[in-house]
């Protein structure tokens, strides 16, 4: 009981934790990116000015400059950072603005729902949660094949709802400590009028013991203080609360299904 | 003329210095003042006006929202602008009307350069002081729209959606009926009708269906009682909308020219609509003065970030003689008003311009 209380403040505190520090980190970013943008104009400069100034020595220099100059330039690798230099700093650009990218995907996520339902288009969310979820995929799953259906968008709660899918690709991931694919595949059930977005991975599949227990809050099959027990039941609140519903199986060659059924609602 | 100037506040000296150096490199004729506190700054406020207020969201004593408002009050004309790492911050800040724009933080140079740029096109339209000060206090209008300000959000994004968009429309039944309208209108010139959000955006294209929506949102705003005066500036804009198409026809101008000649007669009135519906409180006062409501608009627009094609056409709108080098929209909604008030016939507009 104690046991399960921490677990819940913990999760909690980890929400306001991952906020804090992407507020804090906002500041550093700012002034680093602009810092090194200015830093391209500057070295830009610097680099165009010693290059006139070696072209002026060479064509009116007599023979002992251009030849202490060949040396000078010998000695500071002069070639080598004229070429290198541009290079380094582009690439360093892209790694702040893979940060940014990141900042801005945490902040996205943190901030819990207090803004209305809107309507929600599911690929491209399910595009956003695969790019977040991108660290916890990339060294177990050896390609995520995505088949996307024509489907129309939905009235929901857009942060929830990544949050479901995330919980179900995260829990797709953990299942394979040994590799394999996901499938992560939408389509409209006409008849029906609901959407499913169905993810499957190629891992050890759900244990018999487990399936009926899956969306209890605090159920896992992961060793204690690995997992919190809570992404499934949490999952099955949010498409709860949006009138779907969500059910797992195994596969028969293996692996697991999660489907998850949302209303295609009328506009009011 | 004075010098262009902007005040620039934020507790991290670090981003005030990275903010020094970019300027340096690109805007040395701007005379630039950092401040690490709300107080500094609005002490200098007591001798320098700045035309741009650049203030961060969290500082130490005093909330950006807050700063910019005591800005709003002391120094109304000078461009407000909320620096802060959560732009979904929208819709509060426009509430309190405190800031004309949110610039996310970390920003791109570019970002900022727009704001300078916009600034000094704002500064050099030709619109009185008082003017410039009763815009910068209004509340709500000179703010645009929620449901635009999403649109713009949508397009500035690395793939606009066409679907994103027409989702945001549909969520506002009334909004969506009068975009409907406006694209089923006969100065689009489309042969059939559609009920379909999604064609209509395909027809005109998003940057159009974007200034669509403000147009709809613009004269539906305001308590019931203006309401009257909304729907009657719309009416003249309607009207002169297609009285531009015929001046474009005869003209033979490009469909891009057309397009936003029309875009400038339906918004050809904003000036009014703002000096009648939010500053002058008597209407039974004199009629406002259509030059310097075109200016007024003129100004609006710019702030907003319309084409400056269509800024110069509503600007120079009733001018007797245009400016030498105007675009060819100006000229279009020039004709097209002065055949709506002057009486002159088709042919004699052709003659007028002999090049069209």
């Amino acid at each position: 009981m104690d046991h399960r209380m921490l677990q819940s403040e913990k999760l909690a505190t980890l929400g306001k934790l991952t906020s804090g520090v992407a507020h804090e980190l906002n500041n550093p970013v700012c002034y680093v990116k602009t810092n090194l943008q200015t830093l391209q104009h500057y070295t830009g400069n610097l680099d165009q000015l010693l290059s006139e100034v070696l072209e002026l020595v060479g064509t009116t220099g007599n023979a002992e400059m251009v030849s202490a100059i060949k040396q000078l330039k010998q000695k500071f690798d002069y070639e080598y950072l004229h070429d290198e230099l541009p290079i380094l700093l582009s690439e360093t650009s892209d790694g702040l603005n893979r940060v940014e990218e990141i900042l801005s995907t945490l902040r996205d996520f943190v901030r819990n729902d207090a803004d209305d339902a809107r309507w929600v288009e599911l690929n491209p969310l399910i595009d956003a949660a695969l790019k977040l979820v991108h660290h916890e995929l990339k060294y177990v799953v050896t390609a995520v094949r995505k088949c996307y259906g024509d489907i129309p968008p939905i009235w929901g709660h857009p942060s929830q709802l990544s949050q479901v899918i995330i919980n179900v690709l995260v829990n797709a991931a953990q299942a394979m400590p040994k590799g394999g694919d996901i499938e992560v595949s939408t389509r409209l059930l006409e008849a029906e009028n609901m959407i499913e977005i169905c993810v499957c991975d190629q891992g050890e599949g759900i244990a018999d013991e487990i399936m009926p227990l899956l969306f209890e809050p605090f159920v896992t099959s992961k060793p204690s203080g690995e997992g919190t027990g809570l992404g499934l039941s949490v999952s099955h609140q949010i498409i709860k609360h949006h009138q779907g519903s969500i059910s797992a199986t195994n596969r028969e060659g293996g692996g697991a299904c999660f489907s998850i059924l949302l209303p295609v609602t009328a506009g009011d | 003329m004075e010098n262009p100037s902007i005040f620039f506040i934020d507790d991290e000296p670090r981003v005030l210095n990275a903010v020094r150096r970019m300027l340096r490199l690109s805007h040395r004729d701007w005379e630039m003042h950092f401040f690490n506190s709300p107080d500094q700054a609005l002490e200098a406020l007591k001798s320098i006006s700045p035309w741009v207020v650049v203030a961060d969201k969290h500082l130490a004593h005093m909330d950006g929202v807050e700063l910019l408002q005591k800005v709003a009050e002391v120094l109304p004309e000078a461009l407000r602008i909320l620096l802060t790492g959560d732009a979904r911050l929208n819709s509060a800040v426009q509430a309190t009307a405190a800031a004309h724009f949110i610039m996310r933080k970390p920003f791109e140079q570019e970002t900022i350069e727009n704001v300078l740029t916009k600034a000094r096109v704002l500064h050099q339209l030709p619109i009185s002081l008082h003017r410039r000060q009763q815009m910068g206090q209004l509340n709500g209008l000179p703010v645009l729209p929620k449901v635009y300000q999403r649109i713009t959000q949508e397009l500035e994004s690395k793939e606009p959606d066409v679907a994103n968009v027409a989702a945001l429309i549909r969520e506002d039944q009334s909004l969506l009926s009068k975009i409907l309208q406006l694209v089923n209108s006969p100065f689009f010139g489309f042969s059939s009708r559609t009920q379909e959000i999604e064609v209509a955006v395909m027809r005109l294209g998003l940057e159009t269906i974007h200034n669509l929506v403000l147009i709809a949102e613009l004269y539906h705003q305001g308590p019931s009682r203006l309401l009257k005066v909304g729907d009657r500036l719309m009416r003249e804009a309607l009207l002169l909308a297609e009285q531009v198409c015929v001046v474009c026809d005869l003209h033979r101008v490009s469909k891009p020219v057309k397009n936003l000649a029309i875009i400038s007669a339906l918004l050809h009135n904003v000036g009014q609509l703002v000096l009648e519906l939010h500053v002058e409180k008597n209407l039974a006062e004199a009629p406002t003065d259509l030059h310097e409501a075109s200016v007024v608009g003129a100004y609006l627009l710019e702030l907003w970030g319309f084409d400056p094609e269509v800024v110069e056409a509503v600007q120079h709108q009733c001018d007797d003689e245009l400016p030498g080098e105007c675009e060819p929209v100006s000229e279009m909604l020039n004709l097209a008003l002065k055949m709506r008030h002057g009486g002159f016939d088709n042919e004699q507009i052709v003659q007028m311009v002999p090049n069209g």
